[in-house]
């Protein structure tokens, strides 16, 4: 057995603001890692005065998830053509998705506004889409990090760009490369203004590095999940950021056996 | 210094393995023998966004006695409620343009830098002159936030008046009308006693002009002070929903 392939760590943290004002965390995201060794993530930011869109979220990273498993199930594409049209079609879908809640209780699609980005790694497919203000950033082979997902925004600071908005699938981004990554992360805007650099939104190493070093090195996925949530509700971060903010971390499981903590531990059991 | 009382040798961390087998690694070893990754970790500096407002004020000859002593109460309201309220002063910019007999203008400044100036009355009513001069302003700063990657919110044209125009103001009242229907700005426009509101109605397109309460100046600018705060605080696709308005007569 070659072991785990990637360690994947998300959370969702509700902002200050969203505390101060009685409005629920909005922000969602779920993962799923195949057999195959695949990864497929994805992120929902519900537009804050939108009244049902922590449901608008829930439901489009659900249907997102659903759509991109299906195609799992079917075979992925082999081209960036066949990455796009794949992309298009899972953001249809979870659009399609929320429209069916909002008019089965007969409420106004922009109650339900929220944006939406998924990301797959598989093989050496990176592909990512996206419709609003999240990031992605990937780590190549020799730890570089680079923007994929780059925000999307109006003029002015407080705008945003929804999957939910009358022309919202016209907005679609996507990037899609035949290329090795190491590791994966996907945010919401909520840590935008601490983790990259503006207005070039370039990934910032002193706050993605120790992230990523973090969930490599954990050992109980649930106790590093509440270090991570404890982290983005610290004084210290929300000094810096009010919203809500959801962090999705993958990276590789390192292949090589020389790391020190397993001949540690080997050492130990030996005893 | 800790000895293992097996083999009397200095604890190394195969000992504590076998000493605290549970608890050891997350909560005794991580804590000595590596700092936790996440304290590593550091913020980028970024620009804090910006929510411009040009205060628009008629300081002409009518102002004059206690009306202007009023307005300079409630600027310095205004710039105690900002100042106290740590991120918004350093989001909010204050320039200001007054009209009377002559435009006077001082450029913007984030809300922990500005000095509001001691207002006196006297001359006539350039407010169309005055409106251009603030639109000029507005655009500028635009323009500056944009070339150093600057955030920024849809900005404020607050106008007080409390009498008509004296010069020639259509253009100026089309030019506000016609930003703020391409969402360049949001203007505001509030008449004190004596204004002709008609005209003033003029400069919106958005909204009707608000007509003061007596020389309610104070709460007027308590209530910018507030609803400037909620904008800048705002995250995006947040519509920030305005305080109640106090110092405005039901029917105007």
């Amino acid at each position: 057995m070659t072991g785990p392939v990637w360690h994947i760590l998300g959370v969702s943290v509700q902002g200050t603001s969203h505390l101060d004002k009685n409005t629920p965390c909005q922000d969602t995201h779920a993962y799923r890692l195949t057999a195959n060794g695949d990864i497929l993530l994805a992120i929902a930011d519900g537009a804050g005065s939108a009244e049902r869109s922590q449901e608008g979220a829930q439901v489009a990273v659900e249907q997102a998830v659903i759509s991109l498993e299906a195609a799992f199930q079917v075979g992925l594409p082999g081209d960036e053509t066949g990455w796009q049209t794949l992309m298009a079609q899972v953001f249809a879908d979870a659009r399609q998705a929320v429209v069916q809640v909002a008019d089965g209780d007969n409420i106004p699609l922009s109650s339900f506004a929220t944006t939406l980005a998924c990301a797959v790694v598989s093989g050496e497919w990176l592909a990512v889409g996206q419709i609003g203000d999240g990031a992605a950033v990937a780590e190549d082979e020799d730890g570089t990090l680079f923007l994929t997902a780059r925000p999307q925004r109006g003029e002015y600071a407080n705008e945003a760009y929804f999957l939910t908005m009358l022309d919202g699938l016209n907005s679609l981004a996507v990037y899609t490369a035949p290329r090795f990554i190491r590791s994966l992360a996907l945010t919401t805007d909520g840590l935008l203004r601490l983790a990259f650099k503006l207005p070039e939104y370039e990934p910032s190493a002193q706050f993605f590095q120790p992230l990523l070093a973090f969930t490599a090195g954990m050992d109980d996925p649930e106790q590093a999940k509440s270090e991570l949530v404890a982290f983005l509700s610290s004084a210290r971060v929300c000094a810096r950021t009010d919203d809500d903010k959801t962090l999705i971390l993958a990276t590789r499981a390192n292949p090589t056996p020389t790391v020190l903590e397993n001949s540690v531990s080997d050492g130990a059991q030996e005893e | 210094m800790f000895y293992c009382k097996d083999c009397a040798s200095v604890l190394l961390e195969v000992h504590f393995r076998k000493i605290f087998p549970i608890i050891l690694r997350s909560q005794i070893l991580d804590k000595i023998m590596t700092q936790n990754p996440l304290e590593k970790i550091e913020f980028v500096e970024n620009p804090e966004p910006r929510c411009a407002v040009a205060l628009v004020l008629d300081v002409s000859g009518s102002m004059g006695g206690q009306p202007i002593a009023e307005l300079n109460a409630g600027l310095q309201e205004f710039d105690i409620a900002l100042k106290a309220d740590p991120l918004a002063s350093l989001r909010v910019e204050v320039g200001m343009v007054t009209f009377g007999g002559t435009v006077t203008a001082i450029d913007f400044v984030t809300a922990d830098q500005f000095h509001p100036p001691v207002l006196t009355a006297n001359g006539g009513t350039p407010m169309g002159h005055a409106v251009q001069k603030a639109l000029t302003m507005l655009r500028d700063r635009k323009n500056t936030y944009k070339s150093n990657g600057v955030d920024y919110y849809r900005p404020w044209l607050f106008l007080i008046t409390d009498g008509a125009p004296t010069d020639v103001w259509e253009a100026a009242a089309e030019h506000a009308r016609q930003e703020e229907d391409h969402k360049g700005v949001s203007v505001y426009a509030i008449g004190v006693e004596g204004a002709d509101m008609q005209t003033l109605a003029l400069f919106s397109s958005k909204r009707e002009p608000l007509k003061l309460k007596g020389l309610t100046f104070r709460e007027l600018f308590q209530w910018l002070s507030k609803s400037l705060g909620a904008v800048a605080l705002s995250n995006p696709g947040e519509q920030a929903p305005l305080p109640a308005v106090g110092w405005a007569q039901a029917d105007t």
